[in-house]
């Protein structure tokens, strides 16, 4: 066998769950060796299963070992690889992580390291966009004057945001309505940057009422060669962390579409990007804005794959390996709709609190264009160690609602049975006429109890639940054998 | 018998009894209701229950005191209390205990201290929830003790009957 085309002939994937799973099936068809590292947490995980090579590490915490790049760049030898794959999270966008793989002789398939700390940081990447011309939110940085910092966020009209500059997660934020608030506002933001961060700096720019979010998926090579692969539609989020993805947006025109995704080319061009990497807009009204860049896979890549066809994981590979890319941007047709839901191990009905089980029995159904990247085994823990994302459930269909109705269908079967998931949660959004008409904001989840509340069991369904729960307990149906037939037992109703 | 199941936090309680000579069946007794039940194995974790002849899959796994139940598109934790046992399963040296399947009072009394009873021989009747229910041996023996007098009130779990099994007799 072996892959005459790529100069490391084993992929060390710096990742677990579903997507160092997802990464092992590319790394493995194109006839390479698949090596992983795993923390003994997930020694019973599916990629630990599936590598062919597998080389436990150890850390303080559990996350603390994946983020040791000195122990995986060493794992890495061992496990004779040529190259590092980070996935998403961790050491992903870990610019002295892609630069100690370079020294350590390792291929790291990403972007170059300085592009890494160019577009990673969110004020760089900002300024830079800004610079070059591409649409940002209006926006004022008390840093670069303190003195005329309130004047000059008063000037960018309401609604404002008020971010602690070295904020992050939502923490410290204000919007700001009635420019009178202001001064007020912005007191409080500054003792809560303090508070959270210990530094009290703001950063004030336009808010967009009811933003979705819609990001690009990018493509460049070693050669020049730069692609965008068309958007994906985030906006279905709760605790600034995205649910559902889909591709196409609902809320694109196709000049929108093609506008922000020419952005984005041309964002991504100017920064002299190469690998995959997703430009990330804040969308409303009809205006979009830069927001962030993630210089990596994003987890929501399926979406992306299905409506293009590509595998973007195989895509990483030969650009990392030096291969240019294999078609132009006209040859780039997307087809029909993707819908990607994240199945959690959380309680939305409790503001989605993680939770904690060990999988029992897990049912994954089959279909025509269904995906599922799972990353949990049957018998297999799950803790509050690691983020609490199980499976990504995928449809691709010849529209948004073939798609819908595809996912429907999927849930009604996936069974996972021992740890409490948002499952039915997310049966309950793909039926929501707000969603399903596609008017939805990144708030949209926020206290809406229709959504997240669990509905009361009907009679006919509790007693099916009871009737099964007993037939299937021992304890129960051995009791019923042990004692004569039911009349004898029972005597009249009385009222 | 009765059992205590929780879902979610609600305390449910009904009666498995055995169904009348169709193979797997069982009969389900919930609130006033009675219902005709049975699981047909599809494989693995994955059954057909059928209740009252409509057909149901599900997916269900017993793990230690709970069972998981996939039903509908939905996963629910089902928690079996620990049992009360009704009937009387025979207890360590050669006696049992029967004991009260739920709280109730003491319609009927049919056993004397001494009297030697066969599995399936009333020993008293109970009213509780508005059903009348007959207690019954479980074991060959003899009564011990009867620890309640007509008309007396008990809490669940409460000793009945004791009685000593057939053959531990000195």
């Amino acid at each position: 066998m072996g892959a005459p085309a790529f100069p490391f002939d084993t992929v060390l994937i710096a990742n677990r769950g579903e997507i160092a799973l997802r990464i092992l099936r590319t790394v493995k068809a194109l006839g390479l060796r698949g090596a992983v590292v795993y923390h003994a947490l997930d020694a019973e995980g599916p990629a630990v299963a599936a590598a062919d090579v597998a080389v436990e590490i150890h850390g303080p915490t559990p996350v603390a070992a994946y983020l040791d790049g000195a122990q995986i760049i060493a794992a890495a030898r061992q496990a004779g690889a040529g190259a590092v794959h980070p996935g998403y999270g961790f050491l992903s966008e870990n610019a002295g992580f892609a630069r100690a793989c370079a020294d350590a002789g390792l291929t790291f398939v990403g972007p170059a390291p300085q592009t890494m700390e160019l577009m990673g940081d969110k004020v760089r990447a900002r300024r830079f966009v800004a610079e070059h011309g591409f649409p940002v939110a209006p926006s004022a940085v008390e840093d670069d004057d303190p003195q005329t910092f309130l004047d000059r966020a008063r000037a960018l009209g309401a609604p404002l945001l008020i971010k602690p500059s070295a904020g992050g997660g939502g923490k410290g934020m204000r919007i700001v309505r009635d420019m009178a608030n202001l001064a007020d506002e912005a007191a409080r933001a500054r003792s809560e940057g303090q508070r959270f961060f210990g530094d009290g700096r703001l950063y004030v720019e336009r808010y967009v009422e009811q933003p979705r979010h819609i990001e690009v998926q990018v493509l460049g090579d070693a050669h020049g060669s730069l692609v965008h692969l068309h958007e994906r539609e985030c906006s279905v989020q709760r605790r600034f962390q995205k649910v559902i993805e889909e591709s196409p947006s609902p809320a694109l025109s196709a000049e929108q579409r093609h506008s922000i995704c020419e952005v984005a080319r041309g964002i991504a061009a100017t920064a002299g990007y190469v690998n995959a990497g997703t430009i990330e807009f804040i969308w409303g009204n009809g205006d979009f804005y830069f927001l962030e860049m993630n210089t990596r896979l994003q987890v929501e890549h399926p979406v992306t794959e299905m409506v293009t066809g590509l595998d973007l994981v195989e895509l990483q590979l030969r650009i990392a390996a030096g291969e240019p890319l294999p078609f132009r941007q006209d040859e780039v047709t997307p087809r029909g709709h993707a819908i990607e839901l994240r199945l959690y191990a959380e309680a939305p009905a409790r503001d989605f609190a993680p939770t904690t089980g060990r999988v029992h029995v897990l049912a994954l159904p089959e279909a025509e264009g269904l995906r599922i990247d799972c990353g949990v085994m049957e018998g297999q823990a799950i803790t509050t160690a690691f983020d609490p994302m199980l499976a990504k459930v995928v449809a691709h269909g010849g529209d948004r609602d073939g798609a819908i109705a595809i996912l429907a269908a999927a849930l009604k079967q996936l069974a996972l049975l021992g740890c409490e998931t948002n499952a039915t949660f997310l049966g309950r959004v793909l039926a929501d006429t707000g969603f399903r008409s596609g008017a939805v904001h990144t708030g949209y989840l926020d206290g809406n109890a229709a959504l997240t509340a669990e509905p009361p069991l009907g009679t006919e369904q509790l007693r099916a639940i009871l009737a099964a729960a007993a037939l299937a307990s021992r304890t129960v149906t051995d009791a019923a054998d042990a004692v004569p037939p039911l009349h004898g037992v029972i005597g009249g109703w009385r009222n | 018998m009765r059992h205590r199941f929780d879902i979610e936090g609600a305390d449910h309680r009904l009666w498995l009894a055995p169904g009348d000579g169709q193979p797997g069946a069982f009969r389900l007794i919930l609130g006033d209701a009675s219902h005709t039940v049975r699981l047909e194995p599809r494989g693995g974790h994955h059954h057909d229950l059928v209740v009252d002849g409509a057909s149901h899959p599900v997916v269900l796994a017993a793990v230690g005191d709970t069972v998981h139940v996939f039903i509908d598109g939905a996963a629910h934790a089902v928690r079996l209390h620990d049992p009360i046992q009704a009937g009387g399963a025979p207890e360590a040296g050669g006696h049992a205990l029967i004991r009260a399947p739920m709280p109730g009072t003491v319609l009927e009394i049919a056993v004397d201290p001494g009297a030697v009873v066969q599995p399936g021989d009333r020993l008293i009747v109970i009213e509780s929830m508005k059903l009348e229910t007959t207690i019954r041996a479980t074991a060959s023996g003899s009564v011990d003790e009867v620890r309640v007098r007509a008309g007396q009130s008990f809490d669940r779990d409460a000793v009945l009957v004791t009685l000593t099994l057939a053959g531990e007799e000195a």
